[in-house]
């Protein structure tokens, strides 16, 4: 369409969420640099077009992300309790073997008991049998 | 016609003029519109007057033009003035007369346009903005003023399409 100065047209029946490129020049121009010089884009920007792609975020990138973080918690607490009870049944295990080993290896017989504690009273004490 | 304050070009001339002197007035700008009938002009003086560009296509709607004398003008030396240069470089009508093209715009002044390069006589980008962008009227509004060089006669084009469409980028054609 031709134009006068000053200009101020009004574009309608715009879509949302579209590019478009608007041109001004004259038959003067056209052996210049035209799409580079006399053209400007600009976009219709939708606000349905942003809710989408917020939606599409909340349902597939920030879920996703919490998963993988859960269940990467969850593997090292599993381990870290696996570890800790192996642990602790080995230390039981060892004690108990230990223990059991020094019974075997120190207990005298039965009469021998019975002097080694007459033996260790202290001097001045009264004996006593039982 | 000479040696007047004339600041348009004279309407309703003869048809049959064969010479025509317009020296020493004070036209800026000659249209199409202004050549048009004068089929038997020979000889057209224009020189001194304040001249900055011929509109495109007026020259060659005279056709049996021999000799004319642009001297000691203004010429602007840009895009408008292009067309010009190119009729002249093809048809040298001027060849001989009184003075050189001189440039007096603020492109290229004081130099002669016979030794200009046609690519180089160009003009400014234009500006224009968009504004009023309305995502709920669906509507965008162009503003732009006409800048002070462009001579009356030029017609300005405004060419809107779109570039996508869905989203999607189209093929323009």
């Amino acid at each position: 369409m031709t134009v006068v100065s000053p200009l101020e047209h009004r574009l309608r029946d715009l879509r949302a969420g579209e590019t478009y490129r608007v041109c001004l020049y004259n038959e003067y121009y056209l052996g210049m640099d035209y799409e580079q010089n006399f053209c400007k884009e600009f976009e219709l920007i939708s606000n349905e077009a942003d809710s989408n792609i917020a939606e599409v975020y909340e349902e597939v990138v920030i879920p996703a992300q919490n998963d993988d973080l859960e269940t990467i918690i969850g593997l090292l607490t599993g381990a870290l309790i696996v570890i800790l009870s192996l642990i602790i049944v080995a230390v039981l295990f060892w004690r108990s073997n230990r223990y059991s080993n020094d019974k075997n290896q120190t207990l005298p017989p039965a009469g021998k008991v019975q002097r080694i504690l007459v033996l260790g009273l202290r001097p001045g004490l009264q004996r006593r049998y039982y | 016609m000479s040696l007047n304050r004339l600041t348009k070009f004279p309407r309703d001339l003869q048809p049959s003029l064969e010479t025509l002197r317009l020296s020493s007035n004070q036209m800026v700008y000659l249209t199409r519109h202004d050549f048009a009938g004068l089929s038997s002009l020979r000889t057209l003086d224009l020189s001194y007057n304040r001249l900055r560009a011929i509109e495109d296509g007026s020259l060659e709607s005279l056709q049996s033009l021999q000799e004319i004398d642009l001297s000691g003008n203004n010429w602007s030396c840009d895009c408008y003035s292009k067309p010009l240069k190119d009729f002249l470089d093809n048809f040298p009508y001027h060849k001989g007369m009184r003075e050189d093209l001189v440039c007096g715009g603020t492109k290229s002044s004081g130099q002669n346009m016979d030794r200009l390069n046609s690519d180089r006589m160009t003009c400014d980008d234009i500006k224009f903005n968009i504004t009023n962008i309305d995502s709920e009227k669906a509507t965008a509004t162009v503003a732009w003023d006409q800048p002070d060089l462009a001579p009356p006669f030029v017609q300005f084009r405004l060419r809107f399409s779109r570039v996508t469409l869905n989203g999607k980028n189209l093929i323009l054609i």
